[in-house]
């Protein structure tokens, strides 16, 4: 009696507190290292490994074996394996990058029942040393980018400048710098061709990871007055939130 | 394609291309070519000059640094002509990684490798035709990075001006963010962790520690030492740069300029503005603090110099009078005990006096819980304050990791110190109402002082003082006590001194900003110059002189637990302390201290935290005195 009471009280305790699988349907997403990936990656089974970037980002260097399907396109139907048991893990460009993390979500909303994350994403798995593929490399050159308080001055200078957003229509509603132009990045390879020519774009991202390799591919097409936001809009709210800046723009909410 | 950083694979018709150019560079050697050209390839089945004959290939690569490989060092061979011209057989790309191993294993963690995938050929865009730099190589990077990054603070600054006069020992981009192992650190977002931090203050430190090359721009070679004194570099030196001023938290990253430049940070129109990063609610004067003063330096630092002296003089003097002191009661005693038991004379054990007494009180339970307060915020305070004075030793890193950072010993020290405080409060209420007791006033307050209950000093304590000299050089009788020994005396005034200059330095230093309203900055560098100086020779006496004198000497060795159970056997009152053994007997209050033996657990308890207190304050003191005179 004694010992069913005291497994009765264990059982309750385990109960309340519940290991990281039982409560991935609860948003708490599972990570594989690079290592686990890689190790799958050669099994029997290979996992289904999703690059969650735009095309342009993932024709540029993935991760050998990966699809390109960007988060944007989950919700309207991708090509998606039809066994839901089938292993799906989702990547993106940084540690810190929202859009791995919002597909398995998806995917795990849609019905797919084994939805990872790699760990780290992209630099992780360079950082462990295994392979990336370019299909589609862009070139890289020279793009000069512009520190918070400069682009502040030349904002405050007028003239031609064209502010180039590439974030998300929901990233550009939540704030944006006053003036500024969405085109995400993920349109930007058909979206491009309505920039104009003879205005100096400013490429402007989250964080400045993404907007130096959409300026190379903007010079690539001949826009070649191009420069880049360091440190992205994130940096440029630092900037703001310092006061330091004595200027006339602004970062606008909608 | 493949890539293995950073020896990647390039597009198929990079590879083409360069493939063929490079394998007809080789055969335009063994044609004759008047280029000094690269080495014959046999193995080559393909003239790649046949197709790829621009001026580059044909020229420039010769005489790249390169040249010599020719086409096969870096390029697989092509096995089938047409099949490679029809672009069915691509050429290998071999890794760079193969000759530049090195580089290559720190690439892999390089910014601009993990987040924007540059490879090799994205910086040196001119593979085929690299040649060393004809001029300065800082030049020539700082070029390169500024394609990109056109920091016009670096460039203004002095030591970007610097590079760009030629100046080889001027930090360009490389020697402060590396050149292929660019680290991630994500300072634009102001992600600036304590390892960024870190990494480069300890940039910094590699040449302006560096003292000949310092010496070679007229500049200070002492700052980062001097630095490294203060709480800033005391914190950071023992791995905890997130909560403190770095090098570049008050120089700037970029924009370095020399004092005296009107748009510098450290310009003192600038200071208010730069201090206040961290510092907030302070008065002007508080920027008079001194970031990294010289203590050495009596022209510039006259208060610090003299403060500097008179600490050291203090410290050499008591702690040369007490060892003195402890060395000869050693001998003394060591001898004599040696002499009795050579002798065959044992001392007897405690029994009972012809009071019928055997243990007496000689502390009560309130003054035995002040001292067990008292040793458990002071060891706290050793623990947490001495590992940022001797900041840069691994014992020091170890103790501030056990506190859990330094953030959390930093609160732990106040902590301790504010218990200290209230406890000193105690004591000086307590010895106020001794001097002043209720409904006496002030009569009798003179005897009182410099009674036999007293712990003030009197002219017998000198004459005490005398013959125990005497006494240590067999020339005399061993003085006879009453309740308070001299040096029992000078432990007890020594917390009013020490609390004095320990308790008041460290107030100014926790709210160094409030501080400001009372005094200039520069007070702040001398009350933490007082606290580090009067805490070691606190801690250094208690745990040499006051441990000795306590529980080390042979008579009581390996410890007194008197203090801890507040009782001991009358016949050492009698021996020990012969003159409040007659007076208790002549007052006939013999009676109202006669105590029970201890319990056993009040023993056990008793001798748990004594040993524990007294192993830990001897192996603190080891470490003190090697860190010293290691130093």
């Amino acid at each position: 009696m004694k010992r069913t009471a005291v497994l009765f009280i264990l059982a309750l305790i385990v109960a309340a507190f519940p290991g990281r699988a039982a409560s991935a349907e609860g948003g708490d997403i599972r990570e594989l290292s690079p290592v686990e990936v890689q190790r799958k990656m050669t099994g029997g089974t290979p996992p289904v490994l999703v690059n969650t970037m735009s095309l342009i980002e993932c024709r540029d260097h993935r991760i050998p074996g990966s699809e390109c399907i960007p988060v944007t396109e989950m919700a309207g139907g991708w090509r998606e394996p039809g066994d839901r048991d089938r292993e799906i893990v989702f990547y993106c460009e940084s540690p810190s990058c929202r859009r791995s993390r919002l597909a398995a979500e998806t995917a795990l909303k849609q019905g797919f029942r084994n939805a990872a994350v790699l760990a780290g994403g992209l630099p992780a798995w360079k950082e462990s040393g295994y392979e990336v593929l370019s299909t589609k490399r862009i070139h890289r050159v020279g793009i000069r980018s512009v520190k918070p308080d400069v682009l502040a001055r030349w904002i405050s200078g007028g003239g031609t400048l064209l502010l180039l957003d590439i974030r998300t229509p929901d990233e550009f509603k939540t704030g944006r710098i006053a003036g500024s132009i969405n085109v995400p990045f993920e349109t930007l390879q058909t979206a491009w061709r309505d920039l104009p020519m003879d205005r100096s774009i400013v490429v402007i991202d989250d964080r400045g990871h993404r907007s130096f390799l959409a300026a190379c591919y903007l010079f690539e097409r001949g826009l070649v007055d191009i420069s880049r936001l360091f440190g992205g809009l994130s940096n440029w709210k630092i900037h703001q939130s310092k006061g330091t800046e004595k200027h006339g723009s602004e970062t606008a909410r909608q | 394609m493949a890539a293995r950083p950073p020896g990647n694979k390039l597009s198929p018709i990079l590879l083409l291309l360069l493939s063929t150019v490079l394998l007809g560079g080789a055969v335009s050697a063994v044609h004759g070519s008047t280029a000094p050209g690269p080495a014959v390839i046999p193995s080559c089945a393909v003239n790649c000059l046949e197709c790829h004959d621009q001026y580059v290939h044909r020229e420039a690569f010769p005489k790249s640094v390169h040249g010599s490989l020719g086409c096969l060092g870096c390029h697989g061979e092509v096995v089938d002509r047409e099949k490679h011209m029809a672009g069915l057989e691509k050429p290998e790309l071999l890794s760079c990684a193969r000759c530049h191993g090195e580089i290559a294993r720190e690439y892999v963690r390089n910014y601009h490798y993990l987040y924007q995938d540059f490879r090799c050929y994205d910086c040196h865009r001119d593979i085929h035709a690299l040649t060393p730099p004809a001029g300065s190589l800082k030049q020539e990077i700082l070029k390169k990075c500024t394609e990109c990054h056109a920091n016009d603070e670096y460039s203004m600054s002095g030591h970007g001006l610097a590079v760009l006069k030629g100046n080889e020992d001027a930090a360009t981009c490389s020697d402060c963010h590396g050149l292929h192992s660019t680290r991630v650190y994500h300072t634009a977002q102001d992600i600036y962790p304590a390892e960024a931090r870190e990494f480069y203050s300890r940039t910094c430190i590699h040449c302006h520690g560096d003292r000949e090359m310092m010496q070679r721009h007229g500049l200070s070679a002492d700052v980062v030492r001097l630095y490294e004194m203060t709480y800033h570099g005391k914190v950071q030196g023992v791995g905890y740069p997130s909560r403190v001023a770095g090098c570049a938290d008050c120089h700037t990253s970029h924009n370095i300029l020399p004092k005296d430049n009107p748009v510098s940070t450290i310009n003192p129109a600038n200071l208010v503005t730069n201090c206040s990063k961290c510092h907030e609610g302070f008065h002007p004067r508080f920027v008079e603090y001194r970031a990294h003063p010289d203590f050495a330096n009596r022209r510039d630092y006259p208060s610090l110099f003299w403060t500097n002296v008179l600490m050291e003089v203090l410290l050499a003097l008591t702690f040369l009078f007490f060892w003195v002191h402890t060395a000869l009661w050693w001998r003394k005693t060591y001898w004599d005990k040696h002499d009795l038991e050579k002798r065959g004379i044992v001392p007897g054990p405690p029994v009972a006096g012809s009071e019928g007494i055997q243990s007496i009180q000689r502390f009560p339970p309130r003054e035995i819980f002040m001292h067990v307060i008292l040793v458990l915020s002071f060891f706290t305070l050793v623990l947490t304050g001495f590992p940022l004075k001797y900041h840069g030793t691994g014992w020091a890193k170890f103790l501030i990791r056990l506190w859990g950072g330094a953030d959390n010993a930093g609160n732990w020290h106040r902590v301790a110190a504010l218990v200290l405080i209230v406890l000193f409060l105690i004591i000086l209420f307590r010895s106020l109402r001794y001097l002043f007791p209720p409904g006496a006033g002030t009569r009798g307050w003179k005897d009182r002082l410099f009674g036999p209950e007293s712990l003030f000093p009197n002219r017998k304590d000198w004459e005490d003082l005398k013959a125990m000299f005497l006494w240590f050089f067999n020339r005399g009788e061993r003085p006879r006590f009453d309740r308070w020994s001299y040096w029992e005396k000078f432990d007890f005034l020594a917390v009013f001194w020490g609390m004095t200059i320990i308790g008041g330095s460290g107030i100014f230093l926790m709210v160094p900003e409030w501080t400001s309203y009372l005094f200039p900055g520069w007070v702040l560098n001398i009350a933490s110059l007082l606290h580090s100086e009067e805490a070691l020779l606190a801690a250094l006496f208690i745990f040499t002189v006051h441990f000795f004198n306590t529980h080390l000497i042979p008579t009581k060795f390996p410890m007194d637990r008197t203090i801890f159970t507040g009782r001991y056997y009358l016949r050492e009152m009698a021996e020990e302390r012969p003159l409040e053994y007659e007076r208790m007997k002549e007052e006939e209050k013999m009676a109202s201290v006669r105590r029970d033996h201890p319990s056993l657990w009040t023993k056990l308890l008793a001798a748990a935290f004594g040993y524990a207190g007294l192993l830990l304050g001897l192996f603190l003191a080891v470490l003190i005195l090697w860190t010293i005179l290691r130093s």
